[in-house]
């Protein structure tokens, strides 16, 4: 059985990586779907470098905030898994989250990536949900994530939050692109160039997962946040002469 | 030896001119700055006259078998005073640049200092005919003195090495429960204008992690289990992008000024610069079995001058071309980078001598002949040879002139 490594790029927020974390090893079985976690740490301040290793997780600390694609891709190269999972720090999964998403990947060789639906993500993915309590989502989610391959969608563009794909597609595709650091819209860029190459990205309504949205980038007041996210647009638009919006 | 070991942080330097009075110390003070053994003066201080005398005094048997690659560059007091006042020159203009763009504390910390007086540095240098390591050492430490003493208050004293790089450089280093030399060694690191430093921290269940993490700008991979110095400098390798990398041990602090010249010979066109050992290696029939394979590796490709030099042996630096070569994954086993290095073929050349024979740890499993560490190397040269054999033929670099191999079959 193949190995996949979960890269979870964190900055901060450690009991919300801790959430993840432990999620992960609640819903994901070793028998199933092996996995390995790779944190890549934004140089945190907060005791998540410490927490990581008190937990015997296998990290790279880098010295300051890089930012997303900077990290992701040094969790990738550090990664020894057959298939990557990059996973935002403020996702928790859900039952049946991997091997479901595994079967997407593997129901075609032209599948590039697989993405799961959630509560909040922008885009297709988004779904309605309603619930109180993590409990109760976890309940909802449960009953969701019965596998079914009609519930499986074809799409142009899958969020960065959660992305299933294999190192065969990662060495031909090749990794995130850092110019849109510190972040958003390097996701938009990895779908085009997969598309770009023929592959197909499905997203599953088989697999819901909890999101909690932008925890990072929500620090920042919105003014530089928009101001981020106008620049990043411009250089997507830049490079290939598209506009990411119409993938949305 | 010469150490730094007298002389305080903080402490003035000694103005160009004047004696230096660093004397030699007796070889039995470990220094806390200048770890190593044999090796080069080791002093960053003003060149001329003190250095001269230091190198005299000095019980290096590196220094008496340089070959070409380290001349004795000497630096006329003329090209020291030189390069002092651009160093004065360079703070004078960067100063008068922060305060006219009204710039907040321009040199804020240790990188920020490091790179801008390399920067510096390197801009003055632009466009010179290569002078030999030493001398460009030496420079460096002039403008570095006069850079320091004009920029003036809030810069301690700190033996930086400049070097005129013009791609990017990075080290790696393993470590597994390397408390006691972790400190020294990245200390040395520091002082270095790199723009990575990977720290491969596997297996520790000491403090090694702790007092990695002390250190600014660098980037700690941790991994929970002891994955082997090979298999370390690989996954480090995998992290940078830099055009040099440098690849040191956690256990062994060596000096930058030591170093230096392995990023040196790389920048300048080197694709594998080695660290030379034939001087400590003694007589031929004292050698161990593993010497003895790494030479036999060497010959058959066509490479008798390296002797026993390979990328087994740290520290060693690659080229970003030779890492694109050899393949990041197959430095875990470096008999075979080695085999791929010479085959390829790279530009392969030592070009620093450093004693790391002391510091080889005794355990059960390294010493006597035969021991497992041993037949492991020794099966990895093989393993290399065949896959170069397959490729290039089974003789290798021993033509046959003699037999007709043909009519005989083989």
């Amino acid at each position: 059985m193949q190995l996949t490594s979960i890269v979870i790029p964190t900055y901060n927020k450690l009991p919300l990586l801790q959430q993840a974390v432990a999620a992960i090893r609640t819903y994901t079985r070793m028998d199933e779907t092996p996995y390995e976690i790779v944190v890549a740490d934004n140089g945190s301040q907060d005791g998540t470098v410490e927490w990581c290793r008190q937990e015997g997780l296998r990290f790279v600390a880098l010295p300051y905030n890089a930012g997303f694609p900077v990290a992701c891709n040094k969790g990738m190269r550090m990664a020894s898994g057959d298939f990557f999972l990059l996973l935002n720090n403020d996702v928790t999964v859900t039952n049946n989250w991997l091997p479901n998403l595994h079967r997407a990947l593997a129901s075609d060789s032209r599948i590039g990536i697989v993405g799961p639906v959630s509560n909040f993500v922008s885009g297709k993915q988004q779904v309605e949900c309603s619930f109180r309590t993590m409990e109760e989502f976890q309940q909802l989610a449960a009953s969701v994530n019965v596998p079914d391959s009609r519930k499986w969608e074809e799409t142009e563009r899958l969020v960065g939050f959660c992305l299933l794909f294999s190192r065969a597609f990662y060495q031909q595709i090749g990794e995130l692109d850092e110019c849109f650091s510190p972040g958003h819209y390097e996701d938009d860029d990895l779908c085009f160039r997969a598309r770009k190459m023929g592959y197909r990205l499905l997203f599953c309504r088989d697999v819901l997962i909890h999101h909690i949205g932008s925890a990072s980038f929500k620090n920042q007041d919105t003014a530089g946040l928009q101001e981020l996210l106008q620049r990043n647009r411009k250089l997507f638009m830049e490079k290939w002469q598209i506009d990411p919006h119409i993938y949305i | 030896m010469a150490t730094l070991a007298k002389k305080q942080p903080g402490a003035r330097h000694i103005s160009p001119g004047k004696k230096s009075t660093v004397r030699s110390s007796s070889g039995s003070m470990p220094s806390r700055i200048r770890g190593s053994r044999g090796g080069s003066s080791a002093a960053s201080g003003p060149a001329g006259t003190a250095s001269r005398k230091r190198r005299r005094g000095s019980t290096g048997t590196a220094l008496r078998s340089q070959g070409g690659w380290y001349k004795r560059g000497k630096l006329s007091k003329a090209a020291f005073r030189a390069a002092y006042a651009l160093g004065q020159a360079s703070a004078r203009e960067l100063k008068q640049e922060q305060q006219e763009g009204g710039r907040q504390q321009l040199l804020k910390n240790g990188s920020q200092i490091s790179q801008t007086m390399n920067a510096a540095f390197s801009k003055s240098r632009a466009g010179r005919r290569d002078a030999s390591f030493s001398a460009i050492l030496r420079e460096g430490a002039a403008f570095r003195n006069g850079f320091m003493d004009a920029w003036g208050e809030g810069l301690a004293m700190t033996p930086y090495v400049l070097l005129p790089l013009r791609g990017t450089a990075a080290a790696v280093v393993t470590v597994c429960n390397e408390e006691d030399s972790i400190r020294q060694v990245l200390h040395e690191l520091k002082l270095l204008p790199l723009t990575d430093i990977i720290v491969v921290i596997n297996g520790c269940t000491d403090h090694s992690f702790k007092y990695t993490m002390e250190f600014e700008g660098v980037t700690v991979i941790h991994e929970p289990e002891a994955l082997g110095l090979d298999v370390g400098r690989a996954l480090g390798a995998k992290l940078t992008k830099a055009d040099t990398v440098l690849f040191v041990d956690g256990d062994f602090p060596v000096s930058a000024w030591q170093l230096a010249p392995f990023l040196l010979a790389v920048d300048q066109g080197v694709d594998v610069a080695l660290n030379d050992v034939t001087p400590y290696l003694g007589a031929f029939k004292y050698w161990d079995a593993v010497s003895r394979v790494k030479q036999f590796l060497n010959c058959s490709l066509d490479r008798p001058d390296l002797v026993t030099n390979s990328m087994t042996c740290i520290p060693h630096a690659l080229s970003r071309r030779a890492l694109d070569t050899i393949g990041e994954s197959t430095l875990a086993v470096p008999p075979k980078a080695q085999a791929a290095a010479l085959a390829a073929p790279l530009k392969v050349q030592a070009s620093a001598s450093i004693n790391v024979f002391m510091k080889n740890r005794r355990r059960n499993q390294n010493v006597g002949s035969g021991n497992p560490v041993a037949r492991l190397i020794i099966g990895d040269h093989i393993e290399a040879l065949k896959s170069i054999q397959r490729k290039q033929g089974s003789r290798l670099s021993f033509a046959d002139r003699v037999r007709r191999r043909s009519q005989a079959g083989g």
